[in-house]
């Protein structure tokens, strides 16, 4: 069954809110951004799982984190490891929804 | 793919304006040559997705093809996406990020750790042979990289160049007096 990308990207906010608490009304803006960015990416590895090669997926889970980490991190009330548990957060969703309509071998 | 990055540009102002309102003894200024470094890493690195995207599309076309001319044809173009003949674009762009980070911290000011954060996970998703996630580690674990690969990294990679990008043009307009700038730097330089 195809994955619902719609449902997912509630569901990232929800982790994302979950993390960020008070501070996410500050980055609703920027987040909602990237939410849009992982779920473009989802959307790719669901397209492409029958070729991609888990060092892909590692490298696109990696870079996409690296790099919300670096937008959330830009505000003053964020913390670093706030801007990693939020990027971790928002990914897991990705994960467990791929691997719950696929189980895809390079998800672990 | 403009409009697969559609909230890009929101999230750079932000990003722009978010580095900016943060206070202090010193405010950032515009540097020309900050600007300069930024965009020609922003090009050079586009270049060579996009001629890896070109190589990529290539060879899922002669792949199907058994006479000589196109495996022959197969053959350069496997050995030309391959990470060892594009070694020297991760030595290139290694130095034009080194100097983009002297060139930020050579003037210190309230925004230069948080555009050194941004300039360090930049680096860190593009360099690095043991830094899983960078694109040179991906290129090296998997040889020759695929299309849907490349065209989400370029996104992500573009993501982080356009928010550097619209924190300068910000610091540029504000330098000009532009009256559509949405944020200007702090004006209590000491």
């Amino acid at each position: 069954m195809a994955v619902d990308w719609s449902k997912v990207s509630t569901q990232i906010m929800n982790a994302l809110v979950g993390v960020l608490a008070k501070d996410w009304k500050t980055v609703e803006p920027a987040a909602s951004a990237q939410i849009a960015a992982l779920v473009q990416i989802g959307q790719t590895i669901e397209a492409k799982r029958a070729t991609m090669t888990s060092s892909e997926y590692e490298g696109l889970r990696i870079s996409q984190q690296r790099a919300m980490e670096g937008i959330l991190a830009s505000y003053a009330a964020i913390t670093i490891v706030v801007a990693e548990q939020a990027a971790a957060a928002a990914w897991s969703v990705i994960a467990q929804a791929l691997k719950t309509a696929y189980a895809l071998p390079f998800i672990p | 793919m403009q409009k697969r990055w559609s909230g890009t540009k929101t999230l750079s102002w932000l990003f722009a304006i978010t580095l900016l309102g943060l206070g202090g003894c010193a405010a950032p200024q515009y540097d020309a040559q900050t600007d300069k470094l930024i965009s020609t890493l922003q090009s050079d690195v586009d270049t060579q997705l996009v001629s890896l995207i070109s190589l990529d599309h290539k060879i899922a076309g002669l792949k199907g093809s058994s006479d000589s001319t196109s495996q022959k044809a197969l053959a350069e173009a496997t050995t030309k996406a391959g990470y060892d003949a594009n070694s020297g674009f991760y030595d290139k762009i290694d130095v034009e990020l080194t100097s983009l980070a002297l060139r930020v911290d050579a003037a210190p000011n309230d925004s230069t750790a948080r555009i050194d954060v941004a300039i360090k996970a930049l680096r860190d998703n593009l360099l690095g042979r043991d830094i899983k996630g960078s694109l040179q580690n991906v290129h090296l674990a998997s040889g020759v990289l695929d299309e849907s690969y490349l065209t989400s990294e370029q996104g992500i990679l573009n993501t982080q160049f356009q928010a550097l990008l619209t924190y300068e043009l910000v610091l540029k307009n504000g330098s000009d007096g532009a009256a559509s700038t949405p944020a200007k730097p702090a004006t209590t330089a000491n």
